[in-house]
């Protein structure tokens, strides 16, 4: 049984002038509970891939399901909430909020919530000190090192206790010291029954991973011969 | 953590900009107080000293006969007959002083000879004429007792200056001043005090005319006129006429004024307003891709706006409405009494966040209609 | 690629902020020049009307006034000079003939209606109307011009006549119907005289060009009123021409207060206006303290970034203040008489334009150089956390 399962989905980009197929004819199923890395060469369409994957970025033409749930066939508001529910998201960017501090970046998912204060703290904060953060939890994102801000990003992501996580080159701006860590980190969530899809450049990534699809210039590829 | 924190954070921590909203909220509505406080007292102003200016109603005998004179002209060959007010007339008026009249000048008007002429003196209480005609202007001193003021013309047919002296039934009298001329019929007078004119003109108990100044003609014409059936009792039409007119125009002035201020001002808030939220679409593409409804995006953004244009509007107020009684002397030579204007502040403050609730929801919902990827691409 | 060409690209890609910034100067600048020219014309039209309202000037013959005072006469002479119509001419050659507004010949005439002796007025009733706003009449409107058959009655003539509106009355021989009853002036000459048509009354006395006297209403905002009874009397010999002061100093005062409420609201909206230009493109500026943080760290000079920020800037309030100069005086030329209710025409004042463009042009630069050098002082790293 399919968590996730993607038919002939294409993306044009562009403007009027010049317009780009980014993604041509994807079609991919993903299980509950895998562990999934998805690679290929800068600016073969991953962002673009995982950003529809994950309800951001209507595609072109073709459907995602994701637990049998037609994502695009749903109104703005009923996708927002389906995101809230289901997904944490990592941008490769991070996109945190300039004038929250971490503790309160990681909450933000629950602002929406109707949970007492305090716990919303708490569990914030539990997250916080799971990425190995506990003790920045006042800084600004202007005050952290871009692997911090990722930890952020990644603490955000999993503090709505979603099944699906996507993470766009989550150890790109890491050493591997703390790339393992993170690494670790997914491990553990997967192991606790999370679905993780996760955008990589490093070839040493894949150790942890439990399948491996790639893609080139906009398509899915057979995995290349090792050279 | 509720959208509340998040508004507050951000205004907390983005001074540079919570400033600059604030501020503008601040200015508008200050200026639009800080008009319509000047407005009113300038108004309340004008109306005042247009009020007190000249003679706006007049008590007169009544003759069965007209006047046949027009603008100093009279037309020639025919008899004028005298007609007085009686001495009761003026104890009446001074005793009936309720319905608003301020000054009250009563005049004796009679024919003297002078070196074979005819001339006219005209005997008043020179304070209360001052008082009602600034147009009054007499270089000299005022008079006391056996002296006159010559009008202009008088004194230019007849060589009189300040100090020379006018032989008149036998006595002499000394000019204490000369009347700069007015154009009226006060340049063909001479002018002494009332009792000096009883004496040089032999009426001694009654008046020519009186002259009034009340803060409300119209009611002082009614009950006079109730009061003094043998007199003739008008207001001067043309002065009453012309202040309301006057004040009218100004109210006019005012009201226009100040729809164009706030025209103003409810642009400079909506672009301000309108610019700070667009700024703000990466932010608004973060929380939707979070999940935030756009219900949630819109409640964030009008708790922020909403605080801003609160206090903001309020500050205003506050400063436009103290500015001019702390400053307004500094510029018009006058003091303000300090108004509260309740009615101004409940619509500044009202209007100022319904525009910025206003202003906020159409750019923050068409930020939040953008899809997440589209809302980070905006710079 | 040069310098000026990145703050061109900002402000062509950033469009919407582009254009919010342009918007910003532009209403600043367009009510600046708007509300200045308004109530410049206001001013203008207030004092047209103050002078109008009644008269300012009057024309006598030099010998032969009575004795009377406030409308009591006392005596009158035994025979009076007369003026006659040339001077209605010879007014319209002194220098300053368009200030004359109104002007409004009389004849004085008498006459026995049944057994009383009324004083008749002969005018040219289509300026005394327009000279005596104040006139309340009965039986007719002020915008109907009395016919040559037609009289209007001061309310004591009315009351000791028995006059009522249309009635006719016999006046040396002739029949006139009465158009219309003054209400009470309380001014007497006004009062207790009788108004018919010049021509009429020259014709009915046989004095064919006769006239006693004329009241005139002088614009005096361009021209002082000295002036004009200066100018007057080197034409007119043999008359006496008086300035009226009892309508002058009220009218000054009056002026005055309409020009000291313009004169602050010019100032204080001025004063916003150069507050919301300055601020608004001093937060603008503000807001890129991250990419000026970015170019300093790539190694623009201080004067790189200044070039590129006052070429953005200028660009901005340049086009933002010409087009609403533009905007401004069109909206005051074409719409500010009928919004303000005022009849003076608006003209085009091109120095108020190049005054209100100078000034938002230079307190655009002013106000971005400020932040971009506050910016590019800070550390490139420091700038680069700006949020
Ligand atoms: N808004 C856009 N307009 C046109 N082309 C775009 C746009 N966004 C991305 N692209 C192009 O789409 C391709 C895929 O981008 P992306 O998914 O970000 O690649 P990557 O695999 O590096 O994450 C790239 O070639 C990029 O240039
Ligand atoms: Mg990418």
């Amino acid at each position: 049984m399919s968590l996730i399962k993607v038919a002939n989905v294409n993306k044009i980009l562009g403007n009027s002038d010049a317009t780009v197929e980014v993604l041509k004819g994807i079609n991919l199923k993903v299980d509950e509970g895998e562990f999934l890395a998805l690679m290929g060469p800068s600016g073969s369409g991953k962002s673009t891939l995982l950003s529809i994957l994950g309800g951001l970025n209507p595609p072109s033409g073709g459907t995602v399901l994701i637990d049998d749930i037609d994502v695009y066939s749903l109104s703005q508001e009923r996708r927002a909430d389906f995101r809230h529910e289901y997904i944490g998201f990592v941008f490769q960017q991070y996109h945190l909020i300039p004038y929250l501090t971490a503790l309160e970046n990681v909450m933000l998912p629950l602002a929406i919530n109707a949970l007492p204060s305090k716990q919303k703290k708490e569990m914030a904060h539990d997250v916080l000190k799971k990425v190995g953060l506990g003790d920045k939890c006042t800084r600004l994102p202007n005050q952290l090192s871009g692997g911090e801000q990722n930890r952020v990003a990644i603490a955000r992501s999993i503090i709505n206790e979603p099944s699906l996580i996507f993470a766009d080159e989550p150890t790109g701006s890491l050493d591997s010291k703390t790339a393992t860590e993170l690494l670790e980190l997914f491990q553990t969530l997967n192991r606790n029954g999370l679905t993780i899809i996760m955008v990589t450049h490093n070839k040493d990534n894949l150790d942890w991973v439990s399948r491996t699809i790639f893609i080139r210039d906009g398509r899915l590829i057979d995995p290349p011969k090792v050279a | 953590m509720t959208l509340t924190t998040i508004a507050l954070q951000n205004l907390r921590r983005r001074k540079g900009r919570t400033a600059f909203l604030l501020f503008t909220f601040v200015l508008v509505s200050a200026i639009i107080v800080c008009l319509q406080a000047l407005a009113v007292n300038l108004q309340a102003d004008l109306q005042k000293s247009l009020t007190q200016y000249g003679a706006n109603v007049i008590i007169t005998p009544r003759s069965e006969h007209l006047a046949l004179s027009y603008g100093g002209l009279a037309v020639p060959g025919l008899s004028y007959e005298i007609k007085t007010l009686d001495n009761s007339v003026l104890d009446i008026v001074t005793r009936n002083t309720g319905s608003g009249i301020q000054t009250i000048a009563p005049k004796v008007i009679g024919k003297i000879n002078f070196q074979d002429k005819s001339l006219l003196v005209v005997g008043v209480d020179f304070a209360s004429e001052l008082k009602m005609k600034p147009w009054w202007k007499i270089n000299g001193k005022q008079p006391q007792a056996r002296e006159i003021v010559a009008g202009a013309t008088v004194a230019k047919q007849n060589s009189l200056a300040a100090g020379s002296t006018m032989n008149l039934n036998g006595l002499s009298y000394s000019v204490a001043g000369i009347m700069q001329e007015t154009g009226g019929s006060e340049d063909n007078v001479i002018f002494t005090d009332i009792p000096t004119a009883r004496v040089l003109t032999g009426n001694t108990d009654s008046w020519s005319m009186i002259e009034l100044n009340s803060l409300r003609p119209d009611q002082t014409v009614l009950r006079l006129s109730e009061l003094l059936p043998a007199a003739k009792v008008d207001a001067v039409s043309q002065l009453v006429q012309g202040t309301q007119e006057s004040v009218d125009r100004f109210r006019n002035y005012a009201l226009f004024a100040s729809l164009i201020l706030v025209l103003i001002g409810i642009l400079i808030v909506a672009v301000t307003v309108t610019a700070n939220v667009n700024n703000r679409t990466p932010e608004i593409g973060i929380l939707r891709a979070i999940g935030f409804r756009k219900e949630h995006i819109l409640g964030l953004f009008l708790r922020e706006i909403l605080l801003l244009s609160l206090s903001g509007s309020l500050a205003g107020y506050v400063l436009g409405a103290i500015a001019p009684p702390l400053f307004g002397h500094l510029i018009f030579a006058k003091s303000f009494p300090f108004h509260l204007f309740p009615g101004l502040a409940l619509l500044t403050i009202g209007a100022s966040l319904v525009l910025a609730s206003v202003s906020v929801a159409y750019p923050a919902w068409r930020a939040a209609s953008l899809d997440s990827t589209e809302a980070f691409r905006y710079i | 690629m040069r310098l000026s060409q990145i703050a061109l690209e900002n402000l062509r890609r950033r469009q919407s902020r582009s254009f919010l910034l342009i918007l910003s100067v532009f209403i600043g600048v367009m009510a600046v020049v708007f509300l200045l020219t308004t109530t410049t014309a206001m001013k203008k039209d207030v004092a047209d009307k103050l002078d109008q309202y009644g008269s300012n000037i009057l024309i006598l013959p030099d010998t032969g006034e009575a004795l009377t005072f406030g409308g009591i006469t006392v005596e009158a002479p035994t025979q009076i000079k007369e003026l006659d119509m040339s001077v209605l001419d010879k007014m319209q050659t002194i220098q300053n003939k368009d200030n004359l507004g109104t002007i409004a010949p009389k004849l004085l005439a008498d006459a026995q209606i049944n057994g009383q002796d009324v004083l008749l007025l002969g005018v040219n009733f289509q300026q005394e109307l327009k000279l005596k706003k104040w006139w309340k009449l009965i039986g007719t409107d002020r915008f109907h011009i009395p016919t040559s058959d037609q009289i209007l009655v001061g309310s004591d003539v009315a009351s000791v006549l028995h006059l009522q509106p249309a009635q006719t009355v016999n006046i040396k021989g002739q029949n006139f119907h009465v158009a219309g009853i003054i209400q009470p002036t309380g001014s007497l000459d006004t009062d207790q005289a009788i108004y018919m048509n010049l021509a009429t009354l020259q014709t009915l006395t046989n004095q064919p060009q006769a006239l006693s006297l004329v009241e005139a209403a002088a614009l005096c905002y361009t021209c002082p009123i000295d002036e004009i009874t200066r100018q007057l009397t080197e034409k007119l010999p043999g008359t006496k021409i008086t300035a009226l002061r009892a309508t002058l100093q009220s009218r000054d005062d009056t002026v005055n207060r309409f020009s000291l409420f313009a004169w602050s609201l010019s100032v204080i909206l001025s004063l916003a206006s150069a507050l919301v230009v300055t601020l608004t493109l001093k937060s603008s500026v503000e807001e890129r303290t991250r990419e000026i943080g970015l170019f300093r760290a790539i190694g623009f000079r201080r004067l790189h970034i200044a070039w590129i920020v006052l070429a953005e800037a200028g660009l901005v309030s340049l086009v933002g203040s010409v087009a609403g100069a533009f905007a401004g005086m069109s909206l005051a030329a074409g719409f500010g008489n009928a919004l303000a209710k005022i009849q003076v025409r608006i003209a085009w004042q091109p120095n108020v334009m190049i005054y209100a463009v100078g000034t938002a042009f230079l307190l655009g630069l002013l106000a971005s150089i400020y932040p971009a050098w506050k910016a590019s002082r800070l550390d490139p790293v420091e700038a680069l956390r700006y949020i």
